[in-house]
């Protein structure tokens, strides 16, 4: 196997070039601070105790935001799949819904459940649950009408004896696609609903913004892209799993 | 068993019917042959037997559905149409599993079934891992599973090599003789449509209808080399030439 050397050296070119800026004066140190401070101020995020439970928190929000608004998403999304009535039935009622962003749901996150874990898995699981409706409606209408077929020929003639063993393998593919979209907008909604002040990153982040300690913003930053990554990876060794019937 | 009398087809939205004034009846325990140039409607034909599609003139007598027991009807479709995501062996009990059957003996018969169909080295295996022959043989396998009174086959043997439809032609005669179930082939070798089946049936025209219904009454077990079937051959084919 060949060693992967240009993504090492663009990051390396990276690096290199950010070390530069604050050291020439472009920018002052506090508003960009260097590479070579941020393992510093992570170790000291650590031991004083923020990094963990920030952590902790952000975690937990995202999972449950994420479970809920993929569950939901899913379950209306395959209904909707199967019936063209509530389909049309919920149309419009979806097309005011959803260009709303997921932020634009935060004034009444916060009237509903106060400044709260509650308000953040609510911002989380909204915009997750859109993505997963729309991913798996389409996935379900798409499903080879041949396999329909087929199902129908052995005797499973009611949608529901087909949703099992056919239309939910066969919509599959489309159906993680749209959990993998699910799994990446989390993470956006998690730091813009903890930047409200409910405990987490993002609400670390933005403390450490007011004291204009930028070097924890970076870590903040790095830990969410990090967690993204691994959770990234996670889903597709079990998508890997799942699909392990395709080439 | 069946029996279609005016039986007309037209396809939603299609202007012409596809099938018009079809009389056909098959009784139990016969084999017919459908033989008949490419979209006559041959496969539409099976397809109402079937009930997958209703017939839009004429009356169609054809069996009930299942009772969640037994299938009274089992299709081996043009296209192998098997599960992507099953292996060959759970696509054999795919049809299976709607029935009131022990599961060890739907196992038992899944694996009996792949060996009838020479695939037990590959029973394992993903769809995408087998040839286009195996896949039809699974589906083959798939359709015997249920023990159906009517076995819809639309050119299950289209796809294999000489050899391998030889030796399913020969299975599927001594299954026929065996079991007394109901076949409709579809084929558009007559030399098997002869070689197989109680009577050949030419479908023709369009919109279709039956051209020409020939019984072909020599003893079983056949031999391909029956100087009867070779005559019966000439007459078919003079008939869908003309
Ligand atoms: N779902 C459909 N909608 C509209 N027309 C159809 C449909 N299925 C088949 N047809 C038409 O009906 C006619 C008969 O089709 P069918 O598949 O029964 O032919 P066939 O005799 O099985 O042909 P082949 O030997 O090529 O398989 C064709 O002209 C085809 O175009
Ligand atoms: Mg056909």
């Amino acid at each position: 196997m060949r060693l992967p050397w240009r993504p090492f050296l663009g990051l390396a070119i990276f690096l290199a070039i950010w070390e530069a800026v604050p050291d020439s004066g472009l920018l002052p140190s506090s508003l960009l601070p260097p590479p070579s401070a941020i393992p510093g101020a992570f170790w000291r995020e650590v031991t004083g105790g923020q990094w963990l439970p920030a952590l902790g928190h952000s975690l937990w929000h995202y999972l449950a935001g994420l479970l809920i608004g993929t569950v939901s998403g899913i379950a209306v999304g395959v209904a909707a799949g199967l019936s063209r009535g509530l389909d049309e039935g919920l149309s419009w009622v979806v097309r005011v819904l959803r260009p709303i962003p997921g932020l634009a749901w935060v004034p009444f996150a916060i009237l509903w459940f106060g400044i709260s874990s509650g308000a953040a898995l609510f911002i989380i699981a909204i915009g997750v649950f859109w993505i997963n409706l729309f991913a798996t409606t389409a996935a379900v209408r798409a499903v080879d009408p041949d396999l329909i077929e087929l199902a129908n020929a052995f005797g499973r003639r009611d949608q529901w004896s087909k949703l099992w063993p056919v239309i939910l393998p066969a919509a599959a593919p489309g159906i993680l696609a749209g959990v993998r979209t699910g799994l990446g907008q989390a993470w956006m909604a998690v730091v813009a609903a903890e930047l409200f002040g409910v405990p987490g990153i993002g609400q670390r982040m933005n403390q450490a913004a007011s004291l204009i300690a930028s070097e924890i913003v970076v870590v903040c930053m790095l830990t969410i892209a990090v967690l993204y990554g691994v959770m990234d990876m996670l889903f597709l060794v079990v998508q890997r799993r799942i699909m392990r019937w395709q080439a | 068993m069946i029996r279609f009398q005016q039986l007309g087809l037209t396809f939603p939205g299609a202007t012409r019917p596809v099938i018009s004034g079809l009389d056909l009846t098959v009784a139990a325990g016969e084999f017919v042959a459908l033989v008949g140039a490419s979209g006559v409607g041959k496969s539409t034909l099976l397809r109402i037997v079937a009930r997958l599609l209703a017939p839009s003139a004429g009356t169609a007598d054809v069996p009930a559905l299942g009772d969640g027991k037994r299938l009274p009807v089992a299709m081996v479709f043009q296209d192998a149409r098997l599960l992507p995501w099953r292996t060959a062996r759970d696509n054999v009990l795919f049809g299976m599993e709607r029935l009131t059957i022990d599961p060890a003996e739907a196992a038992r018969r899944a694996d009996a079934l792949l060996e009838v169909v020479g695939l037990s080295a590959h029973a394992e295996k993903w769809p995408r891992q087998l040839s286009g022959g195996q896949r039809q043989r699974v589906a083959i396998a798939r359709a015997l599973a249920v023990e159906p009174d009517v076995l819809l086959m639309d050119e299950p043997f289209g796809a294999l090599d000489a050899i391998t439809r030889e030796t399913l032609q020969d299975e599927l005669a001594q299954l026929h003789m065996q079991s007394g179930r109901t076949v409709l082939f579809v084929t558009h070798d007559i030399d098997e449509a002869l070689y197989l089946a109680d009577r050949v049936v030419l479908l023709a025209g369009s919109p279709a209808s039956v051209s020409l219904d020939r019984s072909v009454a020599l003893p079983r077990p056949r031999r391909r080399e029956d100087p009867g079937l070779q005559a019966l051959a000439a007459e078919i084919r003079a008939r869908l030439h003309a």
